[in-house]
């Protein structure tokens, strides 16, 4: 045992003093903070501007009437500044932070306010379109000229819009045909998809306008029927006592739990592999099998590693709790959930681990362990593929198959116990029980390969020869 | 006392090639020996059966009364053959680290390492990184980390390989300073002067066989210089009156003169009197075969020259 705690403390030391190590350990979060920050900006519509003008043929003698009022900036502005506040209290409400509820709602004033404001940084400025009507029989075939780039007047001609009669007409569930499109849309050939999506916003805002008032509605009455401001959810507790609930955030946890185990195991994986082809090729291999046994050099090897990828993802953990701290939501958390997070850690890397170090025992270079890998990887990836529906549905089919499938077991079953309704108790203990047998399969497979693989050299070996070898007498 | 290694019938292949056949050998405790042979004879494979790294197919062995080396790791030193260091570890951390791993408490590594590097002239090496080191110093330090925790049995594979001549003489001084502290000595080398200079056994290996296990002395005796080589003053010297000499079966014309065999039992020196008074000459030696020699004796199938100069006797 001497001797497995001197591998292991060397591995350790080896890799936790590496720059790679120290690099990677603060590369991944600020990689997800970059992204974080970067991609909604970059996503953002916000310095993205639509203006120019669109021409309409009526054939229906008032939606270009509305359209002219819907494209009125102040009015788009009202509009978009009370979906958004109905938005952002609904969003606030669902996230159980401070502005949640109707007040926020309100509070914020009118068109000019923090929610015009808030809705140009979600949805960008507003377009500015100027609507140039021409007669309601003209030609379409003539009319389509001005949207060509060799029409010298062409400056800013975005779309050129046929209303048709039946615009006015709301299709029915009882109509026995369709009444068909209301309006036909001509755009020239380079025109951006945004900019077709905001001329289609504002002609359906129009035609919507058009028949609500045909029957006698009041749009705007509509609206406010239709906003649904929600409370603040509060969760009791079995003890009866009130909490605040997890809304979203119980949502986002599997995932952030998964992230942490997938971080921990893959990466800890990789430096066993990269150490053990190093070794191998450095033949310092030879010198350590003269010290210590197959069995030992391969329980410190993995030990070692384990305790480092488990210190960068303590790390992280703790650096969230402290967020969370920060931001006073440390409640939201069961903290029984550290508990299955490192069992199901030390479970998932002792598999992933020992298959890691057997085929590095049994390459001569990385490219070579890349392929023997591949089938392994697949089946991971296959976590990270059903993540979502796992988490949506923690207690599906498909979400309970895979927290008893070998290797993948540890990660599904994680993602269910950390989301809001994590299954029975007897499901987590016999997800446990397959880990445990997983773990003594992979070190069994891997103490083979690493017995007959450790110093041969040349030819690398393909996953038959790999079988092979674990049946050898 | 038992043997320091005792191997029988041992047997390994790899796949369809027979690395090691049926080979038997004792070594005692205290023994230098030299388990020689050309490349690919066997000697790696037989040392790694030996340290148990690879496990033998057939036959049994016993290593410091143990029946494998995992039970007696701690009390064996070994140097392989394709050696290897960790490149980025400082050389006092890789050889404390080689002595934890040979049980080595680490009270007392840091003072002893410091200890051996300054006997070895490697004080100044301390603090250096591994892959800073020239290769002859690297050997060294890997030298270093074998016998670390004084081994009762020290295994060296290949230890001259690519060795300048001091670095040489530095490792054949520590190999004897090891053997004269009273640990058993095995090493093998393809390079037989090396052996026949340090050995007091020769345990020699062809295509995985053992073709020869002898004492140095007794090699020697057997393969007894019979061999005269003469450079005449008188380059157009007569063979004839050598021929008529007593105890001389034959007489060949070489470039520098002539070379004579000696018949079976006849005494060199009183020989080689007779030769010089006959013919006189400028030089006159008594051929000694070296190991080299005696290997190609052995595998080409010729008898040691003792053994020839019998079987041709009536």
């Amino acid at each position: 045992m001497k001797k497995i705690i001197a591998i292991a403390a060397r591995e350790f030391v080896a890799t936790v003093m590496t720059r790679g190590f120290l690099i990677g350990l603060l590369l991944t979060p600020a990689l997800m903070g970059v992204i974080i920050y970067v991609m909604p900006r970059a996503m953002n519509p916000a310095s993205f501007r639509v203006e120019g003008e669109i021409a309409i043929i009526d054939r229906s003698g008032v939606v270009a009437e509305a359209l002219r009022s819907t494209v009125n900036p102040e009015l788009m502005a009202a509009r978009r500044a009370a979906a958004t506040r109905h938005l952002m209290a609904n969003a606030m409400a669902a996230v159980g932070g401070p502005a949640a509820g109707p007040a926020a709602a309100t509070g914020a004033g009118g068109p000019g306010g923090v929610a015009a404001n808030a809705a140009a940084g979600i949805t960008g400025p507003l377009p500015k379109f100027h609507v140039v009507e021409r007669p309601s029989d003209a030609d379409v075939a003539a009319e389509r000229a001005w949207l060509t780039p060799s029409n010298p007047a062409n400056r800013g001609h975005l779309a050129l819009i046929v209303v048709r009669p039946q615009a006015i007409d709301a299709p029915h569930d009882s109509d026995a045909t369709p009444p068909g499109p209301a309006y036909d849309l001509y755009e020239p050939s380079s025109l951006d998809g945004r900019i077709e999506a905001a001329i289609r916003q504002v002609m359906r805002d129009a035609v919507i306008t058009v028949r609500a008032q045909k029957v006698g509605l009041n749009l705007m009455r509509i609206d406010d029927l239709m906003r649904v401001d929600e409370g603040k959810p509060v969760t009791v507790t079995r003890e009866g006592q009130e909490q605040p609930s997890a809304g979203i955030f119980n949502r986002i946890l599997p995932f952030v739990f998964l992230v942490f185990m997938l971080i921990g195991v893959l990466s800890g994986g990789q430096f066993l592999l990269t150490t053990m082809v190093e070794e191998k090729s450095s033949r310092i291999i030879e010198v350590l099998l003269s010290a210590v046994s197959p069995t030992e050099l391969l329980a410190g090897k993995i030990l070692g590693q384990m305790g480092a990828s488990f210190v960068g993802m303590a790390l992280y953990v703790v650096s969230a709790l402290l967020a969370l701290l920060a931001f006073s939501t440390f409640g939201l958390v069961d903290l029984s959930l550290l508990l299955y997070l490192l069992i199901f850690f030390v479970l998932s890397f002792l598999v992933v681990g020992s298959v890691m170090v057997a085929v590095g025992a049994a390459v001569n270079e990385m490219r070579d362990a890349q392929s023997l890998l591949m089938p392994f990887m697949l089946l991971l990836a296959t976590v990270w593929i059903f993540a979502a529906p796992i988490a949506l549905n923690p207690n599906s089919t498909l979400a309970t198959t895979l927290s008893f499938t070998p290797v993948v077991s540890n990660f599904a079953m994680m993602l269910r116990v950390a989301s809001n309704t994590p299954p029975e108790a007897w499901q987590i203990w016999l997800s446990i029980a397959v880990g445990i047998a997983t773990v003594f399969a992979a070190i069994w497979f891997a103490a083979r390969i690493f017995r007959i693989a450790l110093l041969l050299h040349g030819r690398p070996p393909n996953l038959g020869t790999l079988i092979r070898w674990t049946m050898a007498p | 006392m038992d043997a320091a290694i005792s191997l029988q019938g041992v047997t390994k292949s790899f796949g369809a090639t027979r690395a090691v056949e049926e080979m038997s050998f004792e070594i005692p405790q205290g023994g230098l020996y030299g388990l020689i042979g050309p490349n690919g004879a066997g000697k790696t494979t037989t040392i790694r059966m030996v340290m148990s790294i690879l496990l033998p197919d057939a036959g049994h062995l016993s290593i410091l009364g143990k029946a494998s080396a995992l039970q007696a790791k701690d009390r064996i030193g070994y140097l392989p053959e394709e050696r290897g260091l960790y490149r980025k570890m400082k050389v006092s951390a890789f050889l404390a680290y080689m002595g934890k791993l040979k049980g080595l408490h680490s009270s007392i590594l840091a003072n002893r390492v410091r200890i051996r590097l300054e006997r070895m002239g490697l004080a100044d090496i301390e603090d250096k990184r591994c892959e800073e080191l020239s290769k002859g110093t690297q050997q060294k330090v890997q030298l270093l980390g074998a016998v670390i925790h004084d081994p009762d049995l020290l295994i060296l594979d290949e230890p001259f390989s690519g060795l300048d001549p001091v670095s040489t003489l530095q490792l054949r001084n520590l190999i004897l300073a090891e053997h004269k502290r009273g640990a058993t000595i095995v090493f093998s080398t393809h390079v037989m002067a090396h052996a026949e200079e340090l050995c007091d056994h020769i345990i020699m290996i062809n295509q995985g066989r053992k073709v020869l296990d002898d004492p140095i002395a007794s090699i020697r005796g057997r393969y007894d210089p019979r061999t005269v080589h003469l450079e005449p003053l008188d380059r157009t010297a007569d063979e004839a009156p050598l021929r008529a000499l007593p105890g001389i079966e034959s007489v060949s014309r070489t470039e520098e003169g002539f070379e004579l065999v000696l018949a079976p039992n006849t005494e060199p020196g009183g020989a080689m009197a007779r030769i010089a008074a006959t013919v006189p000459s400028s030089r006159i030696e008594l051929a000694r075969p070296n190991l080299e020699e005696i290997f190609i004796r052995i595998v080409s199938g010729q008898p040691a020259p003792a053994a020839r100069a019998s079987q041709a006797a009536p």
